[in-house]
């Protein structure tokens, strides 16, 4: 059951588009259940490229096996579900920062179709307007260097970062803190803050009346989000709330592992809840030097993905690459899990979920066979391992925002190609 | 002239002049010979030099495919077009195109040296970049491109027009000094942009979604918790019945600290309109706390005005927006009343006055505070509690992390405090440590007093291992791996931070597969392949010779006269430096190298620039002009670590601003209100209400056993 925002408030948001974002806000009606429409949307991430001689199956397109001991060994259990691709490599982007930047926006400025939105803010322009968040960005230790374009994956313009949330805690107050007064409370609470964003909002546009175009683009940044802000306050989550997450130490090496179960739960209650239909899960980023102390090992992600075939380091490397298909594999299970709240299906039946990286092999820094692994939400068959030969990884951005309705040819920079990722559907 | 401004003059050889077939001369009015056109002279001078010396990397799928330079061998057409444009790129210390064939770029250039200076091909170079920027004609076969293309810094003065939202650290700051209440809402808010290495860039800090709301929740917190503690102190009068006066009072003392400067007339309604409303549904309390979660969040607190008003074809920024520069440049805070009471008084229009007052502020511990802050970003301090440690690295625990912290603190603290000169901070012969501490690094302690955190000074003038800020363990720790030491972190951190030159990555396509671990080779010679293979030495000679200096100390900060089994070989070397190359011998020989170099001097300026003005690329010319002058004034203030500061408080941009003005109003300081509603005015009662009583309770006296209050029962439905 959503609730439905007033007419005033809808015609905020819509003059805030108009005014700044002539793509986010497009507001079409959200796709009903359309056969093979996936409603919802969950990016997963995990940083440093691959190593090519441990991860890709042997085999046909739908007779495929994984090698003991290889990366994508732990999702043997949904194989059925899931895509594998090889041979996606991005365009005109190579290197850490550049594929970070590229991965879900193929780049392209303002003028481009999809104005360097990254992914998740597309498909969140598209069905996200209904929900309470219009999209939620968690991150599992993303931020201790702070935002640049190695730790960032999620843009709303070009150079405009979606900061992902990495303490569970602030996420769940986020989530439900709604809920933790009483119901005559809030509703009070929910009065005042819609005035105080008036007065925020006047104020500001009068403060941008003064300024030139090059400061405007701050406040404009600054309205929009206030526009979102205005939906949260308003929706009350439907739900009650989870588990409170506590003990956990937000840059604590080795707390790792149990925040990135905390969120991913969170993550997914969220989509249950119908709090957001657009969720993205950030493993830490490029370069990102966590430690898998809890697999026993002693050196940083980044350092072990430059380890040479056949090195200790390459061994280890190999074995954290493994824990991150173990989380997916946990994650699709707690999809498949949670019931849809609509229908009555599974979550995972009704929500694409998409692995992406930012590099093919990670010693050479190249972003040529970039690993990508999709299932959920019905739109593609799974059970298949796609060599695609050499195709732009753009026609998949295409092809999975096609499969949520949306009328695009092309994604980002239309260097790269129009149309979608052939072989895919 | 500075070190870093590398311009050339080029002793031009007339036997150059390239030939040109003669059966097209004939058909020319000027001889092409003399003055061949830029084509001409493109596909005789040029075309066979890219040919020879750079398609071999500048093309698709070569190693330097990603620069900026992407020839098409044997496509002269093409590489006219690209070499034309970029031709065009100028930094501060001249063209790209100059820079970097001939190997004078600060950040080398892959390839190494590709032409020699003095050679006819670069000679054929600079008159083609001479001819793209119109520095020179046809008929011209000489360039001075030192003199063409020297910038002008005496024309560029006045900074960008801006609107700066406060850091973290800032919002924190503000928060306390204004309320009187310990801030940590600002410290937990979403991370912001870095830039240039520090989180506060006027450009990167926007208002995210995500940072909108919890804004919104920081700013209702905050007005809960001042209610709820100090709403006895920041009053300034009873509040009896529905007295608009109260809050009007409040609007007027506590709005001007909260905007940095008084309210407008149409801000004290809008306000008061708020107040009253809440008031009357909810009662006092509920209404002072809405009231200041409202001005918490609104854009003239959260962005920090630079503005100016229109003034001939710049802008003049008003005594309020200095006042706010002063403090949070000098304080990281909000103006206090002196300064607010000066920007009242319209007094600091006036450079004398702001020098003063400059001075006064940094003689208070208020600035050496900032020092702190700013040099945890500088050297990427913050880094130290979280960066993994393991196996025998392990006995780096979060005691010693947080002492090795302490220690760094407070050598920047005094030393900012006493103002010693620059060089005397990187040659220091003493330190501060707990007596856990000088354990851990196996020093005497000595016998100084200590302070109130159990720090004491240690004297490390007879010391041979420590001394200096580069061996500061926090340092030393920050910048290596979880099992290893680290030349390439240490020489990054020199290259970057000190010298204030910006390391490309390692191009792509390249096999970066260090030397796996080896128990029979040091560190040093595991990254001896780096200056062995030649796709890596032209940058990793400007890195690594620099960090083979600190292989004396281990990843955690530890002296080490072995690595493994092997003696530890600290010699090293400084390229390019002050136009030259420094050999050395360990950290205290490199420590004196930096000390007294100009192009490092001039980097401390460029970080406090950065730091302080919210701007860091120096390819901007009026950014580069503005650290010329600022580094003026240090330079002639004996470079001590204050000196930047009073640099950057006397250059026109700190009271002048140049940039577009809006359609509206240029004003920055809007019409001020006049008090409308005098105590003894009558307020009306309350219309509408939803509860019927208000009760409000007002403590007056309190004597332990007893107390005294008042309370105020207001009938809301009369």
């Amino acid at each position: 059951m959503l609730i439905k925002t007033s007419r005033r408030r809808f015609l905020h948001g819509l003059g805030a588009g108009t005014l700044a974002l002539p793509f986010v806000r497009q507001l079409h009606g959200v796709a009903q259940a359309d056969e093979g429409v996936p409603k919802r949307l969950f990016i997963f991430f995990t940083p440093n490229g691959t190593i090519p001689g441990h991860i890709w199956p042997s085999g046909t397109e739908t007779n495929f096996t994984f090698a003991s001991g290889s990366i994508w060994e732990p999702l043997q259990a949904y194989k059925n579900d899931l895509v594998f691709i090889k041979g996606l490599e991005f365009y005109n982007a190579t290197n850490h920062e550049a594929g970070m930047e590229a991965m879900l926006t193929n780049n392209g400025g303002t003028g481009t179709e999809t104005d360097n939105y990254s992914l998740d803010q597309v498909i969140a322009s598209h069905i996200g307007a209904a929900t309470r968040f219009s999209s939620l960005e968690l991150g599992v230790q993303t931020s201790a260097w702070g935002g640049s374009n190695q730790t960032r994956m999620s843009y709303a313009g070009p150079g405009v970062y979606v900061t992902p949330d990495d303490n569970p805690s602030n996420v769940y107050q986020r989530m439900f803190g709604e809920l933790l007064v009483g119901a005559e409370e809030a509703a009070q609470r929910r009065s005042r803050r819609q005035s105080i964003v008036d007065i925020t909002r006047s104020q500001i546009t009068d403060l941008r009346s003064r300024l030139g175009a090059e400061e405007r683009i701050k406040l404009d940044a600054h309205t929009e989000s206030l526009a979102q802000l205005e939906n949260t306050i308003h929706a009350v989550p439907q739900c009650a709330p989870s588990v409170e997450p506590n003990g956990l130490v937000t840059y604590n090496n080795d707390h790792f592992p149990d925040i990135a179960q905390t969120q991913m739960d969170l993550a997914v209650t969220a989509l249950a809840c119908d709090m957001t239909r657009v969720v993205s899960l950030q493993m830490s980023h490029t370069v990102g030097p966590p430690v898998f102390s809890w697999l026993g090992v002693s050196e940083g992600h980044h350092s072990l993905s430059h380890g040479a075939d056949g090195t200790q380091a390459a061994e280890e490397y190999v074995l954290c690459e493994r824990w991150f298909s173990e989380q997916f594999a946990l994650l699709i299970q707690k999809l498949k899990d949670q019931p849809d709240p609509e229908t009555g299906g599974s979550l995972f039946d009704s929500t694409l979920v998409v692995w992406a990286k930012e590099l093919g092999d990670g010693r050479m820094h190249v972003c040529t066979d970039v690993p990508f692994v999709l299932g959920g939400g019905g739109a593609f068959a799974g059970g298949r391992y796609l060599d695609v030969g050499h195709a732009y990884h753009s026609t998949l951005l295409v092809s999975i925002a096609q499969a949520f309705g949306m009328e695009l040819t092309t994604f980002g920079d239309p260097g790269s190609g129009t149309g979608g990722l052939e072989g895919l559907s | 002239m500075n070190a870093s401004l590398l311009l050339f003059t080029l002793a031009c050889s007339h036997d150059t002049k390239p030939t040109t077939d003669p059966q097209e001369t004939d058909t020319n009015t000027v001889d092409p010979g003399e003055c061949p056109d830029d084509n001409t002279f493109f596909n005789s001078a040029i075309e066979p030099l890219i040919e020879s010396r750079c398609v071999g990397c500048h093309v698709e799928g070569g190693v330097a495919a990603e620069t900026r330079l992407l020839l098409k061998q044997g496509d002269s057409d093409h590489n006219y077009d690209v070499l034309t444009e970029v031709a065009q790129i100028q930094e501060a210390a001249g063209y790209l195109l100059w820079l970097k064939p001939t190997g004078q770029h600060d950040t080398g250039h892959v390839g190494g040296t590709v032409l020699a200076l003095d050679s006819e091909e670069a000679d054929a170079m600079a008159q083609f970049i001479g001819r793209v920027n119109d520095l020179i004609d046809d008929c011209d076969a000489e360039i001075d491109l030192e003199t063409a293309s020297s910038l002008d810094c005496a024309s560029t003065d006045a900074g960008k027009r801006l609107l700066r939202r406060l850091s973290h650290v800032e919002y924190d700051n503000t928060i306390t000094d204004i309320f009187g209440i310990e801030s940590e809402w600002g410290s937990s808010l979403a991370p912001d942009n870095v830039q240039h290495g520090y989180n506060n860039s006027a450009e990167a800090l926007q208002v995210s979604s995500l940072l909108v709301d919890q804004y919104m929740n920081a700013a209702e917190e905050i007005g809960s918790e001042v209610v709820g503690q100090r709403l006895d102190d920041i009053l300034s009068c009873d509040f009896v019945d529905r007295n608009l006066d109260c809050a009007e009072d409040f609007l007027m003392s506590y709005g001007t600290k909260i905007f940095r400067r008084p309210l407008s007339t149409t801000e004290m309604e809008t306000y008061l309109a708020l107040f009253d409303g809440v008031y009357c549904e909810e009662g006092f309390s509920e209404a002072m706390k809405w009231t200041i979660a409202a001005l918490l969040q609104s854009p003239h607190f959260l962005y920090r005005a630079e503005l100016g008003r229109k003034d001939g074809d710049d802008f003049v920024l008003s005594s309020w927006e200095i006042a706010t520069e002063l403090s949070y440049l000098i304080w990281q805070t909000t103006p206090d009343d002196s300064l607010l009471t000066m920007a009242a008084a319209d007094q600091l229009q006036d450079r004398a006055v702001v020098l003063e007052k400059a001075q006064e502020m940094l003689s208070d511990p208020r600035a050496a505070q900032t020092v702190v802050a700013m040099s945890e970003q500088w050297f990427s301090l913050d880094l130290l509690p979280i960066v993994a440690r393991e196996g025998e690295y392990e006995v780096l625990t979060d005691t010693v992390r947080a002492d090795m912290g302490m220690e760094i603190s407070k050598l920047m603290y005094h030393s900012f405090a006493n103002d010693v000169a620059f060089a005397d901070l990187m040659n220091a012969q003493h330190s501060y440590m707990s007596p856990a501490l000088a354990a851990y690094y196996g020093t005497s302690l000595g016998n100084e007093t200590p302070d109130a955190d159990g720090f004491q000074r240690v004297d490390l003038s007879g010391d041979s291992r420590y001394g200096g800020l580069l061996t500061q363990g926090a340092m030393l720790t920050v910048h290596a791996l979880p099992t290893t030491s680290s030349p390439i972190h240490r020489g990054v951190l020199v290259r970057e931070r000190f010298l204030c030159q910006e390391l490309p990555p390692p191009p792509a396509n390249l096999d970066t597969s260090p030397p796996a671990m080896d128990d029979s080779m040091s560190t040093r010679e595991r990254y001896d392949i780096h200056s062995t293979d030649p796709a890596c030495s032209s940058c990793h000679n400007l890195i690594d010779p620099i960090g083979f200096g600190f292989e004396n100390y281990d990843g955690i900060g530890r002296w080490r006269d072995v690595d493994g089994e092997h003696e530890v070989d600290a010699s090293g070397e400084v390229q390019n430096i002050d136009d030259g190359d420094q050999p050395f011998e360990g950290v205290f020989e490199l420590s004196s190298i930096l000390a007294e170099s100009d192009q490092v001097g001039q980097c401390y300026v460029q970080q406090w620039f950065t730091y302080g003005f919210g701007q860091g690329d120096m390819e901007e010319e009026d950014l580069y002009c503005a650290v010329e002058a600022a580094s003026e004034y240090y330079r002639s203030e004996g470079a001590t670590l204050q000196a930047p500061l009073l640099g950057l408080i006397q250059i026109d941009r700190f009271f002048q601003r140049h940039g577009e003005a809006g359609e509206g109003d240029t004003l920055a300081i809007p019409s001020t209100y006049v008090e409308q509603n005098p105590a003894d005015s009558e307020d009306p009662a309350c219309e509408n209400v939803s509860s019927e009583l208000e009760i409000y309770v007002r403590e007056d006296t309190n004597w332990g056993s007893g107390y005294c209050n008042t309370v105020i029962v207001t009938n809301m439905s009369a």
